[in-house]
Order: structure tokens, then C-alpha cells, then sequence
């Protein structure tokens, strides 16, 4: 939810920035935090710059920036009344709310962005292709777990439980 | 009747049983003993697959503009968008831009919201630390060459420095610079140990020479 809301959060203010503001003043911008429920929100340097990267490919007008932006403010009132600050503590129906203000995001203009399977996906505009894509509840944000030793930890576990078991029937049948 | 068909239930259960922790010590003995070819096999899968995924018509258009030090056009999310070769290791694997797990399965991963190869800033790559991607890291030293072999030019680096610290702190002190190119690798740490890993090892390295033209 919180990297939901900073991802729509900083799109609303660098699209909405774009044409009035100078380049310094949007950065500035980008910055800022604000605060819901007691929790601040701010976005991290990588989400800002895939803003960045979104902006430099892409066109979007001035009509679906304010309507991202009315979507925004919808999203941080469902968020506000909720009285929570992760997506995953609302109750499902207002998670289903706001998931339905992303959906209409997506069709009603030319940013195409969808929740999947846990993730903020955005699409490329036109294409099914995913320009980015980030996890709502990271487990350690950015860095991810690079160990694909689980599996041999696990089987070694189930065998040394096995083993176990049949050296002790062995002693109990001596 | 009811007692036979108990009993019955019973010898299912105990040789399922047995069956699974034989299965699991039959999959641990494998693991163990043929990781590093299973890795190696995976590596071969993947230059194949980077063979292929270079055929397609979507990277034509993935080129940089030199004036701006931008992509035309990013790489879309999942896609295989260059090599990673650092000799002094023999790692040699494949970049996906962006770094979910279903994607590290296959080679390592750009994260997506850093830079790419010769835009000027940050870019971050993860990998595992298995045969196939960074399980050599770790033995690099400074000054070593990292060469990114991207769709759209070439860029050697130099490592500057290496360090182990915690995920978190990884995540906390991760800050995205625009004005000097920077690449940072890290994997997961210890690399011969199976488990969940809550440290990294981490490479910096900086950009000592690019080839646009390609």
C-alpha cells in the first residue's frame, strides 16, 4: 500500500509538475513527504527514478493528469478513514476500493497501471509489456533474498528428521 | 473389518512417510553433490535463451542516445538486456531488467528504478549466489574488470571497493546517484552455507570505459 500510494503519490506531482514547473522545482518536489495515520510517506530514490524514466518515454496530458490526481485523493481518503497505513491491515473492502481506483486509472487514461499478484505493475502504454514493477509489502524494500540454498536446507531438514526417526526405531528394536 | 481397514491406513501412511524422507534425502544427496553442474546447466539454458531473446524485434528500437545519456527506449521488465562478465571469476550471465524472483531463476537482475549502463548514475544488480551467477563474487578484488555486454553498447568497469553488511542496511544507505555511474552487485552471504541469508556481499565499481556503437 505505502509504496502504492508514494508510486501514484509521485506521479500525480511529476505529471502534474511537468509543464508548469522547472526542472529544480519538480526534484524539490519529488522530495517531499506527507503524512497519513501518523505514518510518513516518502519515495524512495529508485521509485523517483522510474518516474523519471516513465516521464522520458512517455506523454501524458494534462486531461489524465488530473485525473490521477482526483484518483489520488480518493485513494488517500479511503486510506484516511481506514484509520491504517499498510494495505494489508484494511479490511477487504477497502482494499477492493482502492485496487477499483487503480483499475479505473487504467482505463480511463494513458497510464496503464494494474496490482498483480502483489505487485504495482505499469505498462508500457499500448502493450501488454511491463515498464515496472515493484512489490506493495517488500519484505527489505529494494534488496531481495539471493540465496537459493533453501531447498537444500529444507531437504536436509526432511532427511536428517528421517534419519532420526529410523536410528531410533533401529536402537528400540536392539 | 474396521480394525483391517485402520490398519491398512497405517501402513500407507508409514511407507508415505518413508517415501517422502527418502525422496527428500535423495533431492539433499543431488543438490549436494551436483550443484555445480545443475548451475552449469543453467547457465548453458540461459545463453541460449539470450540468443533468441537478441533475434527479437523489440530490441531494435533499445538504443542510447548519447547527447542525453539516455535510452530511446527502456528494456520492458523481464527481458534480457545484455551479459555481465567479470574474467577475473568466470562469471559470465545474463541481465534481466528487473530483479523478481521469478526472474533470478534465470540470470541476474537490473533493478528496475537505477540506471542502465551508460545513463551516468546508480545501477544495481542482484544475482544468487549459486555457480550459474555470483557464487565467485565474493573472491574479487579491486581493480578487477566488470564488463556489461548490454543490446546496445559495451561498458567495463573497475571495481572499487567490496563490503558485507546486513539486507537492511543494504536497503537503508541504497541511494540512487545521477551524476557519477556507479554499478553495485551484491549476493547473498555466506555463499556455501544453505538458508535464509540475512547478509550481503557487496561490489562497487566504477565506469572506465563504454562503446556505444553497436
Amino acid at each position: 500500500m505505502k509504496k502504492l500510494l508514494v508510486f501514484l503519490f509521485v506521479a500525480f506531482i511529476s505529471i502534474t509538475s511537468v509543464s508548469a514547473m522547472s526542472e529544480d522545482e519538480l526534484k524539490t518536489k519529488l522530495t517531499d513527504t506527507y503524512k497519513v495515520n501518523g505514518a510518513t510517506y516518502k519515495a524512495s530514490d529508485s521509485q523517483k527514478t522510474a518516474i523519471k524514466q516513465y516521464l522520458n518515454q512517455y506523454e501524458v496530458s494534462s486531461s489524465d493528469a488530473d485525473y490521477i490526481v482526483s484518483k489520488l485523493n480518493e485513494a488517500l481518503d479511503i486510506l484516511k478513514n481506514s484509520g491504517k497505513t499498510r494495505f494489508y491491515d484494511m479490511t477487504k473492502s477497502d482494499k477492493n476500493k482502492i485496487i477499483a481506483l487503480v483499475s479505473d486509472v487504467a482505463t480511463n487514461t494513458s497510464v496503464k497501471v494494474a496490482i498483480v499478484k502483489g505487485n504495482l505493475v505499469v505498462y508500457k502504454p499500448g502493450t501488454s509489456d511491463i515498464f515496472y514493477e515493484t512489490p506493495i509489502n517488500p519484505v527489505n524494500g529494494d534488496i531481495v533474498q539471493t540465496s537459493r540454498g533453501l531447498t537444500v536446507a529444507i531437504a536436509g531438514v526432511i532427511s536428517a528428521i528421517g534419519i532420526a526417526i529410523a536410528l531410533r526405531k533401529v536402537k528400540v528394536n536392539a | 473389518m474396521h480394525r483391517l481397514n485402520k490398519n491398512k491406513a497405517k501402513a500407507i501412511v508409514k511407507n508415505l512417510a518413508v517415501a517422502f524422507f527418502f525422496t527428500s534425502f535423495f533431492i539433499f544427496l543431488v543438490l549436494i553433490i551436483f550443484q555445480k553442474k545443475i548451475d552449469k546447466t543453467i547457465t548453458l539454458i540461459n545463453k541460449v535463451a539470450v540468443v533468441s531473446a537478441s533475434n527479437d524485434k523489440k530490441k531494435a528500437n533499445i538504443k542510447m542516445n548519447k547527447l542525453e545519456k539516455r535510452l530511446i527506449e527502456y528494456p520492458s521488465y523481464g527481458d534480457v538486456f545484455g551479459t555481465i562478465k567479470i574474467p577475473s571469476q568466470s562469471i559470465e550471465v545474463s541481465i534481466y531488467h528487473g530483479d523478481a524472483l521469478r526472474l533470478l531463476k534465470y540470470g541476474v537482475g537490473h533493478h528496475a528504478g537505477t540506471y542502465f549502463p551508460g545513463e551516468g548514475g546508480t545501477i544495481l544488480i542482484a544475482g544468487h549466489n549459486t555457480y550459474a551467477q555470483f557464487r565467485n563474487l565474493p573472491n574479487i578484488k579491486g581493480n578487477d574488470e566488470i564488463i556489461i555486454d548490454a543490446i546496445y553498447g559495451t561498458y567495463t568497469y573497475k571495481v572499487e571497493k567490496t563490503e558485507i553488511i546486513d539486507a537492511k542496511q543494504l536497503n537503508e544507505s541504497l541511494s540512487i546517484n545521477d551524476e557519477k555511474e556507479e554499478l553495485i552487485l551484491y549476493t547473498c552471504y555466506p555463499v556455501d552455507t544453505p538458508g535464509f541469508k540475512t547478509k550481503r556481499f557487496v561490489v562497487y565499481a566504477s565506469l572506465v570505459g563504454d562503446n556505444n556503437e553497436k
